[in-house]
């Protein structure tokens, strides 16, 4: 984060949720929004990115699946076709188990590779204390009317957000 | 968030409870519990030993009796593998909000008890050191394995069940890892933590992330449940032997995997809350819960005993017929009415509330389940195959000290890992118990 950012620090969800929806109200840019537990968040503009991850689970799930099939196939009918007692070389509904367990397998890795390939080092980034067990955090982008504004905010009485410094 | 946690709205206090077992100095108890499993690990490793030096004739198999306790341990652990995917995921993707304060030690018992399920056909091939000709890789002889057999498949299965859990399982505690990386854990313990939650930061979009890929993995992880051991019943219902040979065979052994899961998921989190003092967590609902999944599961298995004696007499084979009988009044009668006693009358007890929510009455019966279970798949895999069809060929089956070396060995495994796990990690996943505590307020 940037050290000219504010942050603004709420002791519980009902606080958080309504702080955001003020500061949403009052014209103000969030860069981004900390929680120690999954919240369900207004759908803004800044909440709504997409993610890639089930469409990365879908192609590979695909891919695995006929990886599965064609190394069967191949296996039996081209590398080493091998006759036991007459059976046909490509017995199909012998090979939806491994065909079934490829696209699950395929599809489970790449989705869990994209979730932990797009995680950044940031291991002792002071944010993380505030955050850590029961901080909920709003992190603004400053500009020459966020002081202003978060002196009305202050003075609100319905919540309480609190601003403070990521030294602390 | 369940009515009967007792906990205030304070998220410290609730990372606090759960993970005060982890910085506390060890307990006497945790020793009196970890020391036998250690003693079972030490058992197994000279059951090992002597498979290894002296080779699978210190067992006590003979000429019908190819399969014995090894296979018997093996469909056991499997199953009890089952319960932790069951909760994870299906309960999961059902929102089942109860889940919550056991999916993480379920989880873990389903990664430890594929562990141990895996010991046994590894051994069981006798030249260990060649294990892994079990799956298809180029090789100077330019042989692959056989994709038509369903043993073969259940390479395929396992391997994709253990992976797909660990994943589950690993993903789901990257949150708490983050918490604590920053808490009250000494500074290497911090390092390591720190390093295991891949600097997750909490922002909105990291949970949106998670959630996505936790429901993604459920859905993918919610069929392997029902494919991997319908795949293990497989290696018995594609063979001709009578007592094996039967269409029934995947939904009565997925119905059996759920219910010995769940009884193990049950000793386990008893043992647990005891342990770690969780009760706050891990309450009566969660356990009366879990005793309704397997009065369900326990009717579906007992239904699957019914029907598959009514297919034995119905089907007029004598053969077929002969193995019901031999089963029932043979040699290892006994066997066979501790399965029906355990796996059919024990668990319709369960109908009675007071008796869900004894939790001394739920551990005796969990224990009791998880020996009728046992006895099931013994009475399945070892009475079916012990006479054949040459009377000539009869042998009474004895398993040797050896076999019952290497089930000790297992069993003292798994609870050391688990035992292990409770003193680095939550057994309680914290961060999800703090979302339902939001979604009330």
């Amino acid at each position: 984060m940037n050290k000219q950012d504010y942050l603004l620090v709420a002791n519980n969800k009902t606080d958080f949720l309504s702080g955001i929806q003020w500061i949403e109200n009052s014209g103000l840019k969030i860069k981004n929004v900390y929680s120690p537990c999954q919240v369900n968040l207004p759908q803004t503009k800044i909440f709504r990115k997409k993610t890639i991850i089930p469409g990365t689970a879908l192609i590979f799930g695909i891919l695995g699946s006929i990886g599965g099939f064609y190394f069967q196939y191949w296996v039996n009918n081209i590398a080493y076709p091998l006759n036991i007692g007459g059976k046909p070389l490509l017995p199909l509904p012998s090979f939806v188990p491994v065909v079934f367990e490829c696209a699950v397998l395929f599809a489970s890795v790449a989705a869990a590779t994209v979730f932990l390939s797009k995680r950044k080092s940031k291991n002792h980034s002071p944010i993380r204390n505030l955050i850590s067990n029961n901080k909920f955090v709003i992190e603004l982008v400053k500009d020459e009317n966020t002081d202003k504004i978060l002196r009305v905010l202050e003075n609100e009485k319905s919540f309480n957000l609190k601003r403070t410094d990521v030294s602390e | 968030m369940p009515d009967d946690i007792k906990i205030l709205n304070q998220y410290q206090q609730i990372t606090d409870e759960i993970c005060r077992p982890l910085f506390k100095p060890t307990t006497k108890l945790w020793f009196f519990a970890f020391f036998p499993g250690i003693a079972g690990i030490i058992i197994g490793i000279y059951g090992v030993y002597c498979t290894f030096y002296k080779g699978i004739g210190t067992w006590g198999l003979n000429r019908t009796v190819g399969w014995g306790w090894a296979i018997t341990n093996f469909v056991w652990w499997i199953g009890i593998g089952h319960a932790g995917t069951f909760i994870s995921a299906i309960l999961l993707l059902f929102r089942q909000e109860w889940r919550t304060g056991i999916n993480r030690a379920a989880e873990t018992m389903t990664i430890f008890a594929i562990l141990c399920a895996a010991v046994f056909p590894v051994i069981h091939m006798g030249r260990v050191e060649f294990a892994f000709f079990a799956f298809p890789y180029p090789n100077t002889r330019n042989l692959w394995v056989n994709f038509n057999s369903p043993l073969l498949w259940d390479v395929f299965a396992i391997s994709t069940y253990f992976i797909v859990s660990l994943i589950f399982w690993y993903i789901g505690m990257i949150p708490d890892l983050a918490v604590l990386s920053g808490g009250k854990a000494k500074k290497i313990k911090r390092k390591i933590y720190s390093a295991l939650s891949l600097g997750w930061q909490g922002t909105a979009f990291d949970w949106k992330r998670h959630e996505k890929t936790m429901i993604l993995l459920a859905s993918l992880a919610t069929p392997l449940v029902i494919s991997v051991h319908s795949v293990v019943s497989m290696d018995f219902a594609t063979s001709i032997i009578p007592g094996w040979h039967s269409t029934i065979f995947p939904p009565y052994f997925v119905a059996g995997a759920i219910f010995s899961g769940f009884a193990m998921v049950q000793t386990l989190v008893i043992i647990t809350r005891k342990i770690l003092k969780l009760e706050n967590y891990i309450t009566l609902k969660h356990i009366d819960s879990m005793n309704k999944i397997i009065l369900l599961t326990g009717s579906m298995v007992a239904l699957a005993y019914v029907v598959e004696a009514f297919y034995a007499i119905y089907s007029g084979n004598e053969f077929e017929e002969f193995v019901l009988l031999n089963r029932a009044t043979g040699p290892f009668a006994l066997g066979f009415w501790i399965m029906i006693f355990c796996n059919m009358i024990i668990p319709q007890l369960f109908w009675f509330k007071k008796i869900r929510r004894n939790i001394r009455i739920t551990f005796l019966f969990s224990l009791l389940i998880n020996f009728g279970m046992w006895m099931e798949r013994f009475t399945i895999i070892t009475v079916s195959l012990q006479r054949d069809f040459m009377p000539s060929n009869w042998a009474y089956y004895r398993p040797t000290f050896v076999e019952v070396a290497l089930f000790i060995g297992t069993i003292g495994l798994f609870f050391t890992l688990y035992l292990l796990f409770l003193r680095l990690f939550p057994v309680v996943s914290f961060s999800e118990i703090k979302h339902q505590i939001k979604e009330n307020e």
